[in-house]
């Protein structure tokens, strides 16, 4: 019997590996088609038939970034805002979607309906609202207004909400009658739960605003107070054409911070086991 | 009693003091340009000029341009994209979102659960299945077009599955809204999959210790625990991933082109949105058919959440 | 787990709640510090500050004019300029800057787009202000867009670019066909690429599917300039040459595509004509001035003069034509500093200006007359401004109020009609209809 069980777990290990490898590749795949293009020349990158190896092996793509005089600024620029969102958006969008999830309110459902409804609005047309009302906030080309705008970010806080309703109502039902405040709960129930969750927040919102374009286009004006993608577009696309293997390059690096995030935040994710107080 | 009230006073204080800013933050700026767009679709407006009150106008003509599409539909539809672009795209982007919810909900369940296994490595394979969330969708695009090519790397994956037949991708109307969508997929499956992860981590033991004991096996277990349980995550997945979809605009921008790509199989509704407010300039038509928009992404996210429940878990 | 305590919601004042007052304090305060974050006053009340804004051509051509706004403001130390940069969506951002009453005081300007400005009232004229001598300085033709209903002036071209005709001269010489001269006509240049593709396998002619491309050939048959400033002017496609010269065109296209001598970029798998030629994927292309500097960046091997060479636009039954783009430099009618503006723009479109910004830096022409000698121009663009006058028609790429809209809609129609989904008379019949349904509000 143990050979039979030992075949069988072999048997198992080699199916999964199969899968994860197939669906690695197919997920890797345009990645590494970009690597090996931010070292050719554009002629060749789009050379067709396609290329394989760079010939001639080029750094120039990446070069050019770090000629560009302002390429730190835009770094530090984007770093400050996806640390802020992050910060503040850890913290108000649990909070938040802890009171949407377990706490009563006379309407609150509804309350949360609407906010979800906000989601659900075309992007173009609130546009010229949205740049009206900032101006006349007087936040345009503001950096802080940037974080303002995006402290408490409604996916993050349904996302907090439906992670808590998925640990159970009875668990926060238990902790009330044993009396505790809902404030308490939330501290010393919720918030140790949380950590996946919360991972999973970060993450998102930093890549949210790292890789911003739409906001920072509109609300930014001095090329100092750009945002890496907008930076990078300014100086690779003119008018007519886009120069772009600096882009490739430019969007490789700017991607190095959201995956160094993500694997630190990932070994915070992934818990051995989560303690749930679930009575049956 | 006394006690009770008491509690659900300081509950509902609680409540307010914890809901406070993200409901006014978002209800003002969110609010306030949404009501302000909607009121607009009543007016006709190109900006530089004061706005003109044209009442119901905008939607008799957005209704009459539905009617003349699916008379175009039903009679010429090859030149269905050059006579009747906004149902073009309305048709283009609710095809476009039955194909890339449902396909990358799945996936995004099935790569979390796969790279949730606890064998060695599985760390590396949680990191190469989010890479594809963390580029932006510009130069995802870019790299695509190249592996679209009909001599590219996905014809090659695929011809001898298909004995030798060799689409291209992205200029073959049939095949450019597939296209638009396996890279859609191939993004979102990736972004979500961290969501599901996240979820399974806060899954309990003991009841897959229970279902264990009771003989259940993987595959059972995955359908009547795993699954069951992450509902309100999944609820969450679909809904950002419909109002995602429908609200497409920079793959097919990217992809497509502002006309939509061949035979107009790339044109959106968000594409049409911008046509209409920024290079007709008739921001009131614009906002009107935004209305619409947004009538059809509420609707069908109120069915999705009645069909999911989301919440209770038994 | 157990709860931490038994006593529920007591006298005293449990810590959550204060945790929670000092969150709330938190946030107030982060809300002070940001509006403490605005930008402080700056200026003294005798400066007059401007803002500029244009859109990105790269960190160069940034930093040449942050080079010329020093310079001005060296020379006019009661003025400041403020440069701000819009990369994407540059009209877009300028019509909500409008919306929301802050458009900027001086800003690019597109040829395209200028006739809804003027109309709307949102530019300045000022041709009224600027004296008579500085605006004789630009060539006439590149001021007609500029021009509005009531004849006044309300933009001078910043630079401007023309379209002529490339061509390789590698692979004119691989299939023993000579360079075009003064004397082609449209038919030479048709055989000569027909010729280039059977003797070389590429095809000899690549060239956009867009109204304004395929101009020069309508105009130099003999159809009239095109103007379309009501839903009637659709009667343009009806004009007898115009119909002949379209038909013609569209039918040569759709028969040279299935052949192989001519083509539209992306049948080369290339985003536009300019990639097309540099990767010497075909032969000859009609396109602008942008692409000189494109294939220096671009295709640094690929030589001006000894590899490939610019030639005249061919000639037509009627004459010569080509077409012209230009950008002016708009200035807000609401503007509280027009004296500083109307300074600011005749340094930086003088001839110091351009000789700066558009001579040195290569990417358009300059639009001063007399700088078309200048010895720092590029000879590739000399070249171009030497041919200036051997056209008969320099047609301004401007069609009247809806030309930025009219152009992508033409380009769709073309671009079906070229790859054989509609024949050339339905693609008559739709271009009319355009026209139509865009003036139909």
């Amino acid at each position: 019997m143990l050979l039979g069980e030992r075949g069988l777990r072999v048997a198992y290990l080699a199916a999964a590996y199969t899968l994860m490898v197939l669906l690695a590749l197919i997920y890797l795949m345009p990645f590494l088609r970009s690597i090996v293009a931010s070292f050719m020349t554009w002629a060749q990158a789009s050379a067709y038939p396609p290329e394989w190896w760079p010939n001639p092996f080029t750094l120039e793509n990446y070069m050019k970034l770090f000629r560009l005089s302002l390429f730190p600024r835009w770094i530090l620029n984007t770093a400050l805002v996806s640390g802020l969102v992050v910060a503040l958006n850890l913290v108000t969008c649990s909070m938040a979607g802890y009171a949407f999830a377990v706490l009563r309110f006379p309407g609150r459902d509804l309350l949360f309906s609407a906010l979800l409804t906000l989601l659900m609005v075309p992007p173009f047309v609130t546009i010229i609202p949205n740049f009206i009302l900032i101006t006349k906030l007087g936040l345009i080309d503001n950096l802080i207004g940037l974080v303002f705008l995006g402290s408490a970010s409604v996916s993050g806080v349904y996302l907090m909400r439906q992670y808590y309703l998925s640990l159970g109502r009875e668990l926060f039902e238990a902790a009330r009658i044993d009396g505790a405040d809902p404030l308490r709960s939330y501290l010393y129930v919720a918030l140790p739960l949380s950590k996946p969750a919360l991972g999973a927040l970060a993450i998102y919102q930093f890549l949210g605003s790292w890789n911003a374009f739409l906001g920072p286009l509109v609300f930014l004006r001095s090329v100092e107070n750009f945002t890496l993608p907008v930076g990078l577009n300014f100086a690779f696309s003119r008018s007519l054409w886009v120069e772009y293997t600096p882009i490739i390059a430019g969007s490789l690096v700017a991607s190095a911070p959201t995956i160094i995030v993500y694997v630190l935040l990932n070994k915070y994710m992934i818990r051995g086991t989560v303690v749930a107080a679930r009575k049956g | 009693m006394n006690f009770f009230e008491k509690s659900k006073r300081l509950e509902a204080l609680v409540f307010l003091l914890l809901t406070l800013y993200p409901l006014t933050l978002n209800f003002f700026f969110g609010y306030f340009s949404m009501l302000f767009a909607f009121a607009l679709s009543a007016f006709e407006w190109d900006i530089l000029t004061p706005m003109k009150f044209v009442g119901l106008k905008n939607y008799q003509e957005m209704l009459s341009e539905i009617v003349h599409g699916v008379e175009m539909l039903v009679s010429s539809p090859r030149m269905l994209h050059l006579r009747a672009p906004f149902f073009n795209g309305l048709k283009n982007i609710l095809l476009y979102t039955a194909m890339v919810v449902p396909t990358q909900t799945l996936l995004a369940l099935v790569l979390a659960a796969v790279a949730n296994q606890r064998v060695r490595g599985a760390h590396f394979f949680r990191v190469a299945y989010f890479l594809p969330a963390t580029t932006c969708p510009v130069i995802i695009s870019l790299i695509f077009i190249w592996l679209f090519m009909r001599d590219g790397f996905v014809n090659y994956l695929i011809s001898p599955l298909t004995g030798g037949f060799k689409p291209d991708w992205l200029r073959d109307p049939n095949f450019l809204l597939p296209a638009i969508a396996l890279v859609a997929i191939w993004g979102t499956s990736a972004h979500f999959f961290v969501t599901f992860l996240a979820g399974l981590q806060a899954l309990p033991r003991e009841v897959y210790e229970a279902a264990k004991i009771d003989g259940a096996g993987v595959l059972a277990r995955f359908i009547y625990i795993t699954i069951p349980l992450l509902k309100p995550l999944v609820t969450y997945v679909v809904v950002l991933g419909t109002i995602g979809a429908l609200q497409m605009f920079d793959l097919a921008w990217v992809m497509a082109g502002a006309g939509g790509g061949a035979g107009g199989a790339g044109y959106t509704v968000a594409l049409d949105i911008y046509n209409t407010a920024f290079v007709q300039l008739r921001y009131g038509y614009a906002a009107a058919k935004a209305v619409l928009l947004f009538a059809i992404i509420f609707t069908l996210n109120y069915y999705v959440q009645k069909k999911l429940a989301f919440g209770r878990v038994t | 787990m157990t709860t931490k305590e038994g006593s529920a919601g007591g006298k005293r004042i449990s810590t959550p709640i204060i945790i929670a007052a000092l969150a709330v304090v938190a946030v107030v305060l982060l809300a002070v510090l940001f509006l403490a974050q605005r930008p402080p006053t700056p200026t003294p009340p005798k400066v007059a500050v401007i803002r500029f804004a244009g859109w990105s051509a790269g960190e160069t051509e940034m930093k040449s004019y942050q080079k010329m706004i020093s310079l001005f403001q060296q020379q006019n130390p009661d003025i400041i300029v403020k440069y701000e940069v819009i990369t994407q969506m540059f009209s877009e951002n300028i019509l909500a800057s409008y919306a929301a009453g802050a458009a900027p005081d001086v800003f690019y300007l597109d040829s395209a787009w200028a006739p809804i400005f003027i109309e709307k009232g949102a530019v300045y004229p000022v041709g009224d202000k600027l004296p008579r001598d500085f605006v004789d300085q630009f060539y006439p033709f590149l001021l007609e867009p500029f021009k509005g209903p009531d004849g006044k002036l309300y933009g001078l071209p910043k630079d401007w670019s023309v379209l002529s005709l490339f061509y390789n001269k590698k692979l004119f010489a691989q299939a023993g066909v000579p360079e075009p001269t003064e004397a082609w006509t449209w038919e030479d240049l048709f055989a000569a690429a027909r010729t280039i593709y059977q003797k070389t396998g590429k095809p000899g002619l690549v060239i956009h599917a867009e109204f304004n491309r395929w101009l020069p050939y309508l105009l130099s048959n003999g159809a009239p300039p095109p103007v379309f400033s009501s839903g009637a002017d659709a009667a343009y496609f009806d004009n007898a040459a115009v119909k002949s010269s379209l038909t013609r065109f569209i039918e040569l296209f759709q028969q040279g595509r299935k052949e192989g001598w001519i083509v539209i970029p992306a049948d080369v798998n290339t985003g536009w004509s300019g990639e097309a030629f540099g990767k010497q994927l075909a032969a000859m292309t009609i396109e602008g001035s942008w692409m000189i500097p494109y294939i220096v960046d671009q295709f640094p091997d690929f030589k001006y003069g000894s590899d490939w060479d610019l030639a005249l636009i061919p000639r037509g039954s009627a004459g010569r034509a080509t077409m012209a783009y230009t950008v002016a430099l708009g200035v807000n009618s609401k503007t509280e500093n027009l004296d500083a503006v109307l300074k600011f723009i005749m340094f930086i479109q003088g001839p110091e200006g351009q000789r700066e910004l558009v001579v040195r830096m290569g990417h358009t022409l300059p639009s001063i007359k007399t700088l078309a000698s200048d010895p720092e121009l590029w000879p590739s663009h000399a070249k171009e401004l030497g041919f200036v006058e051997k056209y008969d028609r320099v047609q301004v790429f401007f069609y009247g109020p809806k030309t930025g809209e009219l152009e992508g809609k033409f380009a769709q129609v073309l671009g079906a009609a070229v790859k054989g989904e509609i024949s050339a008379q339905e693609a008559l019949e739709l271009l009319k209809e355009k026209v139509a349904e865009s003036f139909k509000s």
